[in-house]
């Protein structure tokens, strides 16, 4: 009782005004440093509607609280809860403009929510880096839980089944493909499957490019350059792909990472499907050599 | 001892020094909807130096600036990003 009665009632309203001036001050600070650190139009919105609700809110918050339902304090908090109603407005107005001018997101972005599209289907106006679209699987983003057990299930059958095998590069490629049952998602599942003993456990979304208007059919090797510099990013989990060691990267070697035009260069999945069978003949004699339990002769 | 004039003033520095990094995106910003929204970060943050220097002065009268600042920073940017979108503001 001792430590109420030294807490006077004006001590307690000036420090909570003194904390609330200086919490205020300080998100106008960070929502500064966010307008000029993030990547994009709309991360730097996401930082500076900060400035108005947070920011500005507590500064005026803290001029009631300093004086009291006076006519300033009445004043201030009436700025306050304006700002608080109108700074959403604002962001969501600016970010609709942005959208529809078509500024392009980061290259971080995994999935466009306004355009509201799964992995498949694409937006027709709507120009996403320059030609491709990259969405996350939804399915298989619901289902985490299983199909780690399902991947380390099969990644251990798989070893186990080419240990006895010969390193003939046909019938390695029909055994990998022969125990995956899911053949609707054709394209992202085989490889982490294979790799998964390898690479990250942990199931990260897949994503994938879908072709764009133009067609420009490239060669084989850019083809499996392009798919490999997706599956770096989804393995590593947002992180860059040097510290992966699964046979991607090393079919890939070191000239996915500096092109950017190669995203450009249109791939049909139709003619997709006869170049998957190269990559993974390749995938999977770099798990055997890896393991040791096949020498490879 | 730190009083009030200390804190009113230290809190002015860091507003104007975060106003500086606004103009930095105003001008730099490689496409226009960054500018637009630099605009409406220094608006709101010029309602906060107005707030802070009317509190700091105890004067009723610089409030009303805020309010001012407030009303017209939300419509300009309503107005500007209308402008943009539709390429008309009505």
């Amino acid at each position: 009782m001792d430590f109420l009665s030294l807490l006077d009632w004006t001590t307690v309203r000036i420090g909570a005004c003194y904390f609330f001036l200086l919490l205020g001050v300080f998100d106008v600070l960070v929502g500064m440093i966010g307008l000029i650190r993030l990547p994009d139009v709309y991360n730097r919105l996401h930082a500076t509607t900060k400035i108005a609700t947070t920011g500005a809110f507590f500064v005026l918050l803290s001029i009631l609280i300093y004086d009291g339902f006076t006519s300033f304090g009445l004043k201030a908090i009436t700025v306050g809860i304006f700002l608080l109603m109108t700074a959403p407005v604002a962001g969501h107005v600016i970010s609709r403009a942005a959208y529809h001018i078509n500024i392009p997101p980061c290259e971080q972005t995994l999935f466009d929510s306004y355009c509201g599209k799964r992995q498949g289907d694409y937006c027709d106006d709507f120009d996403f880096h320059e030609g491709s679209y990259v969405y996350v699987n939804l399915d298989k983003k619901k289902d985490d839980g299983p199909l780690d057990q399902f991947k380390e299930h099969f990644s251990g059958q798989i070893s186990e089944e080419l240990s006895g095998l010969v390193s003939e590069v046909s019938e390695v490629t029909e055994v990998a493909k022969a125990p995956i049952p899911d053949s609707k998602n054709n394209t992202g599942d085989n490889e982490e499957l294979i790799t998964g003993s390898e690479s990250v456990e942990k199931s990260a979304p897949v994503f994938e490019q879908f072709e764009t208007k133009k067609e420009d059919v490239s060669e084989d090797k850019t083809v499996l350059k392009d798919e490999d510099s997706g599956d770096g990013t989804v393995s590593e989990n947002g992180n860059s792909g040097d510290e992966t060691v699964s046979g991607d990267e090393t079919v890939s070697g070191d000239e996915d990472s500096g092109n950017e035009n190669l995203r450009d260069e249109t791939i049909s999945e139709n003619e997709n499907s006869g170049d998957r069978i190269v990559l993974e003949e390749t995938v999977v004699s770099e798990n055997i050599s890896k393991d040791g339990k096949i020498k490879s002769e | 001892m730190i009083d009030f004039d200390m804190i009113a003033g230290f809190c002015l520095v860091v507003l104007v020094f975060s106003l500086f990094l606004a103009f930095y995106r105003l001008i730099v910003g490689p496409t226009i909807m960054d500018r637009v929204t630099s605009l409406d970060a220094i608006g709101n943050t010029l309602v906060v130096v107005f707030a802070v220097y009317a509190f700091s002065q105890q004067s009723q009268f610089l409030i009303d600036i805020a309010i001012l600042l407030a009303l017209v920073s939300f419509i300009g940017t309503l107005a500007l990003s209308k402008y943009i979108d539709k390429g008309e503001v009505f």
